[in-house]
């Protein structure tokens, strides 16, 4: 997954950890593995084939579902959750630390938007050629479900899942005490700005902190908005509790790329708690 | 595209995740539903008029009815589920009464003369009730019509095995019915009222086979006792008219198979399904279900179907019966007679959100030749008809 | 008749495969449950049972008719 991963487990005894582990892991590599960007025989890559002739092609059961629910997060997100935006891969390169010129931008965002795509399940097709989904914003938090589901059909209520920094509550303690989780602080890496309590359900956060470089004191992170190809820079961090991880981190993400007050609305009237820090450093919740 | 957001949107985020396979998998083990849904269907079910060599009445027409039917299904509580069935039917027409010899030597079926009209109401509820991986289920029913009343009662236990891979099932049903024949004070042998009881174990096993196939298969004995004959049938026993007599105990044996079937290349599942049964009253049969259900795009779904039927004569079946004949028992209903019946049936579907609507369609028909028993005695009063139906159904939080 | 279908019935159940969880997607699909259509073979049943001596099989719920 790129990013450290950690399960911690009541169970009966060590034979029941060690197979809840294993089953667990396995599942989540499973998912890596169907969705990676990197191995040339993944569900992506075959999907990205397709979409970068101008294409169609036929998903899976799993996949479509998944697509289901990207496409649910576009119109319920005013286009801003977008899976196409895994074009901007191309364009914002985080280890050549440059910034790509307006005129760049224009030229990426013609390869953009998820209304360029068809999806008349279980067919994709792409109505524009060179574009590039990516399941990042969704898979990783998706094998948190997963795993977690997985855990609670072997009978585990209490335990909790932690995949890079997308977490999930099996079930509180055995005494019924919940999950301490730190919020990280953007600047301070070590110094979480609060402890939240997770009994159940998933805790997601999204920040300019995890993928940047700053350049003429400007800070760039991962989070592009589709709409303008630029970074989003109005929130430092957004973190956000919900049922299913996958909720939750698309709503970071939303929420992320709205802003402070556009943000704390749209989480508001979804009814879901957060904690968000603007760039100034202010602490919402 | 501004969209009015409210707190719904949620819900609708829930339950794409919740769509998501890897995330229901823990709702697929046996759980009580998570939803509520109804489901209300307008039926009408035509019998064709009887033909005019097989019948002296002048009347030919047979039976008419109009159906209502109503489900619900809620959860209770946190592991629980109800289900609220009930149906209401108006019938009317005419039904077989007695048989003679005809002119030529074939029976011939004399219709009864008025037209009967009756209503039917029928009201089932049920409780499941759900542990980790058990689950036990109580029903209680009432039918009721003018001249018949029953009442039963039901528990089944369900345990899952191998992950949800197996279920073994027990069901048990008791049945208790009141007939109050109309009009016995007009037919001095018609019986005023009498009773009928049934009893019901089965055993089911469900197997997943594999990703795409699953199997039912359940063994199932019944025993019915009490006034088992028909009412309001008379037999010609040479000269005489007797009414229909039927042993006072019955005991049948089935066993069921039903087969699922999903086919990737033609986004479509296949259903198969035999039955093969046999009683104490020397009826044998085999049942065959078959069902495509094609799904198409923006959600409609063609669903056409066959069934094949066929059946022995009971063991006190004929049409006539000479007067020679020193059995107890005897009845001239069609409906002991050895036949087969073929019936085709299509159905449409298109789901709108929460919403689905149905049109099915149902043709049936019978007739000695059809059945696999060699020389069969044909009954003149074989029925065939058509079935519509209208369906409405809604699935909500 | 019979024994073709227990024949069939016996190699299915062998045949069977390991299911894991997450790929009981297709199973899961309203057409592929026992239960889908509960109230057209509720009719269904109500219907051919008046005009059929076999009756049962499957769910046992009881229920009765007027159809002796």
């Amino acid at each position: 997954m790129g990013s450290p991963c950690e399960f911690q487990l009541y169970c009966h005894s060590q034979r029941e950890f060690d197979q809840c582990c294993l089953a667990a892991e396995n599942e989540v590599i499973r998912l890596e593995k169907k969705y990676s960007r990197y191995l040339n025989n993944s569900v992506t890559a075959e999907i990205n084939s397709a979409a970068n002739n101008g294409g169609s092609i036929t998903l899976d059961e799993e996949t479509s579902a998944i697509i289901d629910f990207a496409d649910q997060c576009y119109q319920l997100s005013d286009g801003l959750f977008d899976l196409s935006s895994g074009y901007f891969r191309n364009l914002w390169n985080f280890k050549s630390r440059t910034v790509p010129s307006s005129a760049k931008i224009m030229e990426a965002l013609a390869f953009v938007g998820w209304s360029k795509v068809t999806w008349n399940r279980p067919t994709l097709t792409f109505n524009q050629r060179g574009m590039e989904l990516d399941f990042g914003g969704c898979v990783k938090e998706y094998a948190v479900d997963a795993a977690t589901s997985l855990l609670k059909t072997m009978d585990i209520s209490s335990g909790i899942i932690d995949l890079g920094g997308d977490i999930a509550a099996i079930g509180p303690h055995p005494d019924g005490a919940p999950w301490l989780i730190g919020i990280r602080h953007p600047r301070k890496k070590d110094d979480p700005v609060a402890m939240i309590p997770l009994a159940s359900g998933a805790l997601t956060s999204s920040g300019d902190y995890e993928r940047y470089f700053i350049e003429d004191g400007h800070r760039y992170c991962h989070i592009i908005n589709p709409a303008t190809g630029m970074p989003a820079n109005q929130c430092q961090s957004v973190s956000v509790m919900a049922d299913q991880a996958i909720i939750a981190g698309a709503a970071s993400t939303i929420a992320f790329l709205m802003g402070p007050q556009k943000g704390q609305s749209w989480l508001e009237e979804m009814g879901l708690s957060y904690l968000m820090i603007d760039s100034k450093g202010n602490i919402d919740r | 595209m501004k969209k009015n957001l409210r707190p719904s949107n949620l819900a609708l985020l829930t339950a794409s995740a919740l769509a998501l396979p890897a995330i229901s998998q823990h709702l697929s083990a046996a759980g009580p539903t998570t939803t509520s849904k109804i489901k209300m269907h307008v039926g009408s079910y035509q019998e064709e008029d009887i033909q005019e060599e097989k019948t002296l009445s002048a009347n030919r027409g047979r039976y008419d009815v109009d159906i209502g039917q109503f489900y619900l299904l809620t959860p209770a509580g946190e592991s629980g589920e109800f289900t609220l069935n009930l149906a209401y039917e108006k019938m009317s027409g005419a039904s077989p009464w007695f048989t003679l010899p005809g002119l030529d030597g074939e029976a011939v079926q004399i219709m009864s003369g008025a037209t009967i009209a009756d209503q039917r109401t029928d009201t089932a509820l049920s409780y499941k009730h759900f542990w980790e991986s058990f689950a036990l289920q109580f029903n209680t029913g009432l039918s009721d019509e003018d001249d018949y009343r029953a009442k039963n009662l039901g528990i089944s236990l369900h345990q899952e095995l191998n992950n949800g891979l197996t279920e073994v099932a027990l069901a048990f049903a008791y049945s208790r019915d009141k007939l109050r024949p109309s009009d016995s004070e007009q037919f001095l042998d018609r019986v005023e009222s009498a009773d009928k009881y049934l009893q019901e174990f089965g055993a089911t096993l469900t197997q997943v086979i594999n990703t795409s196939t699953i199997v039912q298969t359940s063994l199932n004995y019944e025993t019915q006792w009490g006034f088992l004959s028909d009412p309001y049938k008379v037999v010609f026993v040479g000269n005489k008219i007797l009414p229909d007599t039927r042993p006072d105990t019955r005991y049948a044996l089935s066993w069921t198979t039903d087969m699922r079937h999903y086919v990737d290349a033609a986004n479509a599942a296949v259903k198969v399904k035999y039955r093969w049964f046999s009683d104490s009253w020397g009826v044998n049969s085999h049942t065959l279900d078959l069902q495509w259900h094609q799904n198409l795009p923006r959600d409609w779904a063609i669903i056409p179907s066959l069934r094949i039927y066929s059946q022995s004569q009971a063991n006190f079946f004929d049409n006539t019966f000479t007067e020679s004949t020193t059995d107890t028992f005897h009845s001239n209903d069609y409906r002991l007679s050895a036949y087969g019946a073929r019936s085709i049936g299509l159905e449409v579907r298109k789901k709108l959100g929460n919403y689905a609507l149905g049109l099915s369609y149902k043709k049936y028909r019978s007739a000695a030749e059809y059945s696999f028993s060699e020389s069969p005695t044909e009954a003149p009063g074989l029925v065939d008809f058509s079935l519509l139906t209208l369906k409405l159904e809604m699935e909500f939080l | 008749m019979k024994l073709v279908a227990l024949l069939v019935f016996a190699s299915l159940i062998s045949a069977c495969a390991e299911v894991k969880p997450w790929q009981r997607d297709k199973l899961a699909k309203p057409e592929m449950t026992f239960n889908n259509d509960a109230l057209g073979e509720q009719l269904d049943k109500q219907v051919y049972n008046s005009k059929e001596a076999a009756h049962g099989g499957g769910s046992v719920s009881g229920g009765g008719c007027g159809c002796n």
